[in-house]
């Protein structure tokens, strides 16, 4: 291929002598055009060459070569008197700005985008057959156009025309598109593309002054393509400008190669490429093998963008191992082997610096753990406090200071256990001990101390803090406030004695209430042997007696028998008596009022019955009103000296309420006798309470209500 | 014949001392309690004493004791202990020591002027006298298994409630219309019948017949 570009290069440059010679002795143009236009061809052949042998697989260099060349056979075609070469001339022309053209539109990378590129080529293409169609109608030249077969000054006017209408709608076109290209290239785009495209807009630019001075006739001679040609020139000049540009981008390898011995600082690295590929928004990342993942230089984790028109990823390795990733604009692309030779010459230091990132990485980790370890620390709900093996308190959280009312700053570098309160003081150390010998404690149920000297009921957990290379460097210890359970196991304590108490006194009374039943049940047996029975087996005697007499003594029978029958009225009475005692039958019969009404007509004094709106109870309370009022009557009548009493019952929300007052001495003594306790234990059997009172001198009351559910 | 009264009721000791006096038995002494008849005794030496059995101090059994304290001192003295109520444990602990002039009678029959005479009598002459409703209690009471006492025919069974209220052969021939030697018979029948030991002393037979009666 480098022979094929040498050629190329001496057939260039032998045209372009020719040509040189070839004008001058037919003295068509002035040498200054001519030695223009062969400088032009040699400018784009020469830099064309240079461009294919840097990128051989862009197709830049060789349009570039093609159009210098097509240059030099419009100049030497339209300089020679051979009147048949004419047409090729103007056609080569054509062919040129085209090829111009495309190197401006595909500059660097030699490929068209966009749709606008490629219909401007295709205009411009156009120009080609309208030129030769035009040459062909003018028959212009005056020195025998041999070709001008059919001549037609109007259908080549109008063939110039249209070729003119093409020239304003391309130009224009091209402008807005170099433009467009220059916008929206990236920093490293634009650094190739700037020569390019200023001169190659500023090309279109005055081939539009041109066309306006051609229509305006001429006012300013050959000055628009004179300044075309310097212009055409110039592109060449600035394809071999972006190429040298390149190529002082390779020699910047050498620079960061000097540049890499000076880094030091992070960031240093990152900065030394991005001169170096003069791309400014390069991005490095490291590779993490570990986390399999990428990381900052600072170590922070790092996303690899999407592949895109804006950003482009080159993953640098290093004897076979990811070692980086290079963010950088999708242009250097264009230039992978500047890329190559720059991670080349930076992969060392991206080793090293990736080492540096890991291990920064790491430090971060460790130091999110810290963090995390002090939150938890600081928002936990115990009070955590860690003692050093000399006693002395190293750490002290928030939770400590609520429950212990010592501030961090206060309560750090004491070294006296100065939570065990005097009491606990023994039990204290022997935990220390125990746990500095590297036993763990749980649970632990003990009082400690707040700063104010109070006690507050706490729950110890505490480990050993132990460290691979020495035994143990302290106790970390763990204090739950437990004063509110232990409010509520006393209170709970308190309602199981309560109620312990309670099913005592129940077991007590339902005992009072069988004693007292069984009591009654003999009281009842004894009356009636002893009064009834005795009274009746009496009577039976006397009537044996009587029968006895009958024959012998009639008169003495008959006494007898009349002391049999007042005996047997003594003994019915009596029967009476005992029923009654035993359960009033007006009491079932009538109800309670009518009960209290006969209870109170023999009673020794006086009582007063306020029985105001009681009607019918259920039995039992019945029967336990008028028993406490009949005890109470009772007791009145033994032992109260009293003038007068008063008994009060009433039905209040749901209950009957009874009062028994009297107006005597007083001091009555509740223990005295069981009947007073009895009747407690009947009202209580029932849900009701009963009261007494009897302070001396001022009678006795007793009171007493019984729910009527 | 000379009788002593031990009552704690009044009312019951005039009655029953009016109904001896009446029946021609020679009322020598009362008392109201255990120590009071034995003073009587003492004091007396009557051929019977009549007691109840339920008076002070704890109105249970004294009457018993009193009995048997009497027994020791007089074995000679015939005693009658009266009862308000049926109570086969005291009748056989009475007669636990021997039954010879020993007499358990419930109250009520006191009325009947001859079944006491009678039954004073019995005591005085050293026979054994237990009340016929105690006997029947005994006798019918429930028995755990197979009841022996229903072997008994209807004549053997009333033999056996007379004997068991102390009556000699002669006395069960007389109530039943039937000769003495078929008393015998049914006697010597009733005692296989139940396996208890034939026995000539009757006061032994009376005790082996209650311990029969009480412990099956």
């Amino acid at each position: 291929m480098t022979r094929a570009r040498i050629a190329l290069a001496l057939v260039a440059l032998a045209t372009g002598i020719a040509l040189v010679f070839v004008i001058a002795r037919e003295g068509t143009e002035s040498t200054l055009d001519a030695a223009l236009g062969v400088a032009i061809g040699w400018s784009f052949v020469a830099s064309g060459l240079v461009g294919w042998a840097r990128r051989p697989e862009n197709v830049i260099g060789r349009v570039m070569v093609l159009a210098g060349f097509l240059r030099l056979l419009g100049d030497f075609c339209a300089g020679s008197d051979q009147p048949v070469l004419f047409p090729i001339g103007h056609v080569s022309h054509s062919g040129f700005y085209v090829a111009v053209g495309y190197v401006l539109l595909a500059f660097p990378s030699g490929r068209l985008d966009g749709a606008l590129s490629r219909w401007i080529l295709v205009g411009g293409g156009l120009v080609l057959p309208l030129r030769l169609a035009w040459f062909l109608l003018s028959g212009e030249d005056d020195q025998g156009n041999v070709v001008a077969a059919v001549r037609s000054s109007q259908g080549a006017q109008a063939l110039a025309w249209i070729e003119t209408a093409l020239d304003l709608v391309i130009l224009p076109l091209l402008i807005v598109v170099l433009a467009r290209r220059w916008r929206h290239a990236s920093p490293r785009l634009r650094f190739a593309l700037a020569p390019v495209l200023w001169i190659g807009t500023a090309g279109a630019g005055l081939f539009l002054l041109s066309i306006a001075d051609d229509n305006l006739g001429n006012p300013l001679g050959d000055i628009p393509m004179l300044l075309i040609d310097l212009v055409l020139a110039g592109v060449a000049v600035g394809v071999l400008v972006g190429l040298l540009r390149s190529r002082l981008a390779r020699s910047a390898v050498a620079e960061l190669v000097v540049e890499l011995g000076q880094t030091g600082a992070p960031g240093d690295l990152r900065n030394a490429l991005a001169r170096a590929l003069r791309d400014p928004s390069l991005a490095l990342a490291y590779w993490l093998p570990d986390g399999g993942r990428y990381i900052d230089v600072e170590g922070r984790p790092f996303e690899l963008p999407a592949e895109s028109e804006a950003r482009a990823v080159s993953v640098v390795e290093r004897e076979g191992r990811t070692i980086a990733a290079l963010v950088h604009d999708p242009a250097l692309d264009e230039e992978p082997e500047l890329v190559e030779s720059v991670c080349a010459a930076a992969a060392l230091a991206l080793e090293n610096e990736r080492l540096q990132a890991e291990l920064r990485a790491q430090l971060s980790d460790s130091k999110q753990q810290k963090e995390r370890l002090q939150a938890l620390i600081d928002s936990s709900p115990l009070a955590l406090v860690e003692y050093g093996s000399d006693k002395c308190v190293r750490l002290w959280n928030p939770a400590a200071e609520r429950i212990f009312g010592w501030s961090r700053e206060e309560i750090l570098g004491h070294d006296d256990l100065p939570l065990a309160p005097p009491s606990k003081r023994a039990e204290g150390e022997e935990l220390f001990a125990r746990v500095l010998a590297g036993e763990s404690l749980n649970d632990y149920e003990t009082l400690r101390q707040r700063k104010d000297g109070t006690l507050v009921d706490v729950s110890i957990a505490a480990a050993p803090i132990t460290d691979e290379s020495r035994p143990v460097l302290g106790n970390m210890v763990a204090y739950t406030d437990i004063t509110e359970r232990k409010v509520q196991e006393a209170e709970v304590h308190r309602l199981n004695a309560e109620l312990q108490a309670r099913l005592e006194e129940l077991r007590a009374s339902r005992a009072r209430i069988v004693g007292a039943a069984d009591e009654e049940r003999r009281r009842i047996e004894r009356n009636l042997h002893d009064g009834t029975q005795q009274r009746l087996v009496s009577i039976s005697m006397a009537l044996g007696l009587a029968q006895a007499k009958l024959e012998k003594d009639p008169a003495a029978a008959g006494a007898v028998v009349g002391e049999a029958r007042r005996a047997l009225s003594a003994a019915l009475r009596e029967l009476r008596e005992l029923s009654h005692g035993i359960h009033p039958a007006v009491l079932t019969e009538r109800g309670l009022v009518a009960a209290l009404q006969e209870l109170t007509l023999h009673t020794a004094v006086p009582v007063e019955l306020a029985l105001d709106g009681t009607g019918r109870l259920p039995e039992q309370v019945e029967a336990a009103a008028y028993y406490v009022v009949s005890e109470a009557l009772a007791n009145i009548a033994k032992y109260a000296q009293a003038t007068g009493a008063r008994v009060q019952v009433q039905p209040v929300d749901g209950k009957v309420v009874l009062e028994v007052a009297d107006d005597g001495v007083g001091g009555a003594d509740a223990g005295r006798g069981s009947g007073l306790r009895g009747l407690t234990d009947r009202v209580e059997a029932l849900g009701g309470r009963l009261w007494f009172s009897s302070p001396p001198g001022q009678g006795t009351i007793v009171r007493a209500e019984i729910p009527c559910g | 014949m000379r009788v002593v009264l031990a009552d704690d009721s009044l009312l019951l000791r005039e009655g029953l001392a009016r109904l001896l006096d009446e029946a021609g038995f020679d009322v020598v002494g009362q008392a109201a309690t255990g120590e009071e008849l034995l003073e009587q005794v003492d004091a007396t030496h009557p051929d019977v004493a009549i007691v109840d059995i339920r008076m002070p101090p704890t109105h249970t059994d004294e009457g018993v004791r009193a009995a048997h304290e009497i027994r020791a001192r007089y074995p000679s003295i015939g005693i009658l202990v009266l009862s308000q109520f049926v109570r086969p444990s005291y009748a056989l602990e009475l007669l636990s020591g021997g039954t010879e002039g020993l007499g358990y009678m419930l109250k009520d029959r006191v009325s009947d002027l001859d079944q006491l005479a009678s039954s004073v009598r019995r005591v005085a002459e050293g026979e054994s006298v237990l009340d016929p409703l105690v006997v029947q209690q005994l006798v019918s009471r429930p028995r755990s298994g197979p009841d022996p006492l229903d072997e008994l025919t209807e004549r053997e069974r009333e033999v056996l409630e007379l004997m068991a209220q102390g009556r000699t052969n002669q006395a069960i021939g007389q109530q039943l219309y039937i000769t003495e030697h078929t008393v015998e018979k049914h006697v010597k029948n009733i005692l296989g019948k139940l396996r208890i030991p034939t026995s000539a002393d009757d006061h032994r037979r009376v005790l082996a017949v209650l311990t029969y009666l009480n412990s099956t």
